[in-house]
């Protein structure tokens, strides 16, 4: 049932998301296309389960910034009311990506949301890591950008090992006979 | 092994025997004949065994690719030739019922024996160690050639040595005929020494079992041997690249032979290690050099991880382009650029063995740039040869119909497939710049790349204005006879890209794909050799997902992957795909519309064009009608327009064209109509001759 409202009417979308795949023996690929959203209507609500037991609710423009999330819609609309379990996102993590998407999908100038981009990434280690997963896994491309490129620049802000070590809480498992063949092999980039 | 273990056998046997017959002597005071006759056979065979060992090893076998199954017979040969004379010295010393004149005839007859084999065994010797020498990433196999060989050396001063001594020395000695015994044992001992250093320096290891891959990290020339004969899941792998191994192992390796290791992967990523290895490369793509080299030092995890040689393929092809001289590998080669002071260990060798570090994902991309093709996929061989046919009977028989072709003789009069060769194309074009890949780069880089090279998807170089680049090599080359009609050809300068040289390092090629456009297209092999994968319009090949507008195809994985997962389920298929390997001198045709996959098993150069004759002339069009040809058209800037442009461009080239084809396709489609009609009403469903009524 589709209801059609003069006010939201969202236009057909022909999105072509291609494909996840597990590099195993066995490879497998989904690939699913969402034409069949001949959808003109009101803005809808959707229900996501969260591996702890929580449920979100929340409007689908938010929801489909989540490929992962378009593909179920697109594949089984009917099962919309029990709401889509999601059993690789605790409720925190999937709080802060609710977070993200609402402000990704309101109305904002390119340079506001930068600036709130910035902001949004100011979080510890474990949390960064956990978005990265969380964004990989419901296939958000904005927010695996942000993360990945956070990420990437705290890496690239240290000058050496040491300093790498220390932000990101590893410990050296090199020998001292291994790190002086290192230090020769690697010494063209400690400049 | 097997070898030593045979010439062990036989020693010990040999020794037991002489003992025994040694026995009588002493006790009975005469030999006994049997015991005496088997232990000179059994001596017999041992030297000739001992020898031909030395010369197997010598010779390099299971080291280097050589060929021996012409020299096996010889090696036999001279093997038995030794056996026979060395039996027959034997039983004269025993029985000593021959005359001096026979005697000295077999012993010069054994003497060139021996000679024979001396000479041949440090010939192949020279040869191994100028073999070895040549490629410059097996310094550890070198090193322990040139062991050997100073011992050889050595032994055989001794043996000289010694022959003096006995012949000199020994009949002065009779007095002390207590101690005479020495000079002839030392023969022995010499041999004796041999082999221990044989076993020494070439001891056993375990073998891998099967579906898991071991690397041995302390012994290089192990990893050598177990790769060549190993069977794995029956995976063969390029000999050279084994130096180049970092230690990564698959996670089956942690699961079932390493049980209760622990995965350095994990302790040596930190807080990292959540996440996906994909995740790790994704983040590590976005480094600049300098990063990710300090990244490098930091644990051996992440030494794995940095090294990774994607990222650093990336490094160059973005920051350099098409300006860079591949130093043996990516990372070598971004550093020879950008930092000329330093110098990388030898081509790309890394410095670190790491071991315990565990990743399907690592592994896997490893494996798929080492792999070769195994021989099950390189056997089918369904496609229609032909040779000599006439233009009419290509068309109607394989143009009309639409079906593939494998033309031979067609390259007979081409001046390229005597001339074109990579020294020859290096002469006339090694400082023009082609496309190869994303980038542009001048032919000397690209041979001097694809040579050093082991990679999944390596650049391929795919240029389609290679005829304005380098006019001679256009005038090399002729279309052959059945592709002369060229309909695009109307447009003139604004035509589509339609022809191209292609040059590619084995394991290099195309994964599936439909050619632009809906034309059909040729593909001359000039040197080297491709495999080819064919299925019609219709069969969606394995592992191919593509959007129903066609304008995308999703084949993520690379040909090696696709062979390796995907190429048993076509063999259970019902519409088997066409295969063949286009050697040197062969043209294959493609027909439009048909999925192709074609990978070069050697290094190869090769021509192909796509081209419109009439028989596709209106599939083009519809093509070009289409209304997202902006994303769909290729090969030229002017993708919205080529329709009306090429409509009218054929209506004033050959006015009436299109109408005839089309009052054509018009009567096929009528005829096909009422085909159907006509068998309708000859069945029962419609002419109602007999119904149930109720």
């Amino acid at each position: 049932f589709h209801f059609l409202s003069r006010s939201q009417s969202n236009s057909l979308t022909t999105t072509r998301v291609l494909y996840k795949e597990i590099h195993n023996s066995t490879a497998h690929y989904f690939f699913r296309r969402i034409s069949s959203l001949k959808l003109t209507k009101m803005s809808k609500k959707i229900v996501l389960k969260t591996s702890d037991g929580e449920s979100f609710e929340i409007d689908d423009s938010i929801a489909l910034q989540s490929e992962t999330i378009a593909h179920l819609i697109g594949d089984d609309s009917a099962s919309t009311s029990n709401g889509f379990p999601l059993a690789n996102v605790t409720s925190n993590v999937l709080s802060t990506v609710i977070e993200y998407c609402k402000k990704h999908a309101s109305v904002a100038s390119e340079e506001e949301l930068k600036k709130w981009d910035a902001e949004f990434v100011k979080v510890d280690d474990s949390t960064i890591f956990d978005l990265i997963l969380a964004a990989n896994y419901l296939n958000i491309s904005g927010l695996l950008d942000l993360t990945c490129q956070t990420v990437a620049d705290k890496i690239a802000a240290c000058k050496d090992a040491d300093e790498i070590r220390a932000t990101f809480d590893i410990e050296n498992d090199f020998t001292p006979e291994e790190e002086e063949e290192l230090r020769r092999e690697n010494q063209w980039s400690f400049q | 092994h097997s070898h030593v273990s045979l010439v062990i056998a036989f020693c010990m046997g040999e020794l037991a025997l002489l003992y025994f017959s040694f026995e009588q002597l002493d006790s009975a005071g005469t030999s006994p004949t049997e015991a005496t006759l088997w232990a000179v056979i059994a001596s017999s065979v041992r030297k000739a065994l001992s020898r031909l060992l030395l010369l197997a090893i010598t010779s390099g076998y299971g080291i280097m690719k050589t060929n021996f199954s012409g020299i096996t017979l010889r090696m036999l040969l001279l093997g038995v030739l030794c056996f026979v004379t060395s039996v027959s010295i034997g039983l004269a010393l025993q029985f000593e019922s021959i005359s001096e004149k026979g005697m000295n005839l077999i012993l010069l007859f054994w003497a060139t024996v021996e000679t024979c084999f001396l000479q041949w065994i440090f010939r192949s010797l020279w040869k191994t160690l100028k073999n070895l020498k040549v490629d410059k990433r097996n310094i550890v196999k070198l090193q322990l050639y040139k062991n050997f060989a100073i011992v050889l050396v050595a032994m055989v001063v001794l043996n000289f040595a010694w022959v003096y001594v006995e012949v000199y020395v020994y009949d002065s000695l009779s007095e002390l005929w207590q101690v005479k015994w020495i000079i002839p044992a030392f023969w022995y001992v010499l041999a004796y020494a041999l082999l221990v250093v044989i076993c020494f320096f070439w001891p056993p290891t375990e073998k891998p079992t099967r579906y898991l891959y071991v690397a041995e990290m302390e012994d290089e020339v192990e990893e050598e041997e177990e790769e060549e004969e190993e069977d794995g899941a029956g995976f063969k792998l390029k000999t050279r690249e084994t130096s180049r191994e970092h230690g990564v192992q698959p996670l089956g390796n942690l699961y079932f032979i390493n049980r209760g290791a622990v995965n350095v992967r994990n302790t040596g990523l930190g807080n990292f290690h959540v996440l996906t290895d994909e995740l790790v490369v994704d983040i590590l793509g976005l480094l600049d050099a300098t990063s990710l080299g300090n990244l490098a030092t930091v644990t051996k995890s992440f030494y794995i991880f940095a090294n990774h040689e994607p990222l650093w393929r990336n490094l160059v092809l973005d920051e350099l382009k098409g300006e860079f001289l591949f130093a043996g590998s990516w990372k070598s080669t971004y550093v020879a650029a950008c930092h000329p002071k330093f110098q990388l260990t030898g081509a790309g060798e890394s410095v670190l063995k790491i071991r315990d570090f565990y990743s399907d994902y690592l592994f896997q991309s490893w494996l798929c740039a080492n792999l070769e093709m195994k021989p099950e996929w390189l056997e089918r061989d369904n496609i229609v040869r032909v040779r000599g046919i006439s233009v009419e009977d290509f068309i109607a028989k394989f143009e009309e119909p639409n079906k593939p072709v494998l033309l031979e003789g067609c390259l007979d009069d081409w001046p390229a497939t005597e001339k074109w060769s990579k020294d020859y194309l290096t002469k006339v074009a090694g400082d023009v710049e082609f496309a190869a890949g994303p980038v542009e780069m001048k032919l000397e880089n690209y041979f001097r790349y694809s040579d050093g090279v082991s990679e999944e998807r390596p650049l391929y170089l795919f240029d389609p204005k290679f005829a304005e680049k380098v006019p001679v090599l256009d005038s090399e080359y002729d279309v052959p006879v059945y592709f002369r009609e060229d309909l695009f050809s109307v447009l003139g300068n604004e035509r589509p890209d339609y022809r191209w040289i292609i040059i590619g390092p084995s394991g290099s090629g195309s994964s599936f794909h439909i050619d632009p456009n809906s034309t059909s297209a040729w593909n001359a092999v000039i040197t080297g050799s491709k495999k080819w994968v064919l299925f019609p319009p219709e069969v969606v090949p394995p592992g191919v997902h593509p959007s129903p507008d066609g304008a995308e195809v999703a084949c993520p994985v690379s040909i090696m992957e696709w062979f390796m997962n995907f190429y048993g389920d076509t063999k259970t298929w019902k519409k088997r795909p066409i295969e063949c390997i286009c050697k040197a001198g062969e043209v294959m045709f493609v027909p439009n519309g048909w999925w192709h996959l074609v990978i070069n098993l050697e290094e190869s150069i090769a021509i192909t064009q796509n081209y419109v004759s009439r028989r596709n002339l209106l599939n083009v069009l519809e093509f070009l009608k289409k209304p997202n040809a902006k994303e769909l058209v290729s090969g030229t800037n002017d993708r919205e327009n080529l329709h009306d442009k090429f409509k009218k461009a054929i209506e004033g080239v050959y006015p009436g064209t299109i109408q005839e084809l089309e009052k054509k396709a018009e009567e096929e489609r009528r005829a096909e109509e009422e085909k159907v009609t006509f068998w309708d009403s000859a069945s029962d469903s419609k002419a109602g001759a007999f119904k149930f009524s109720f």
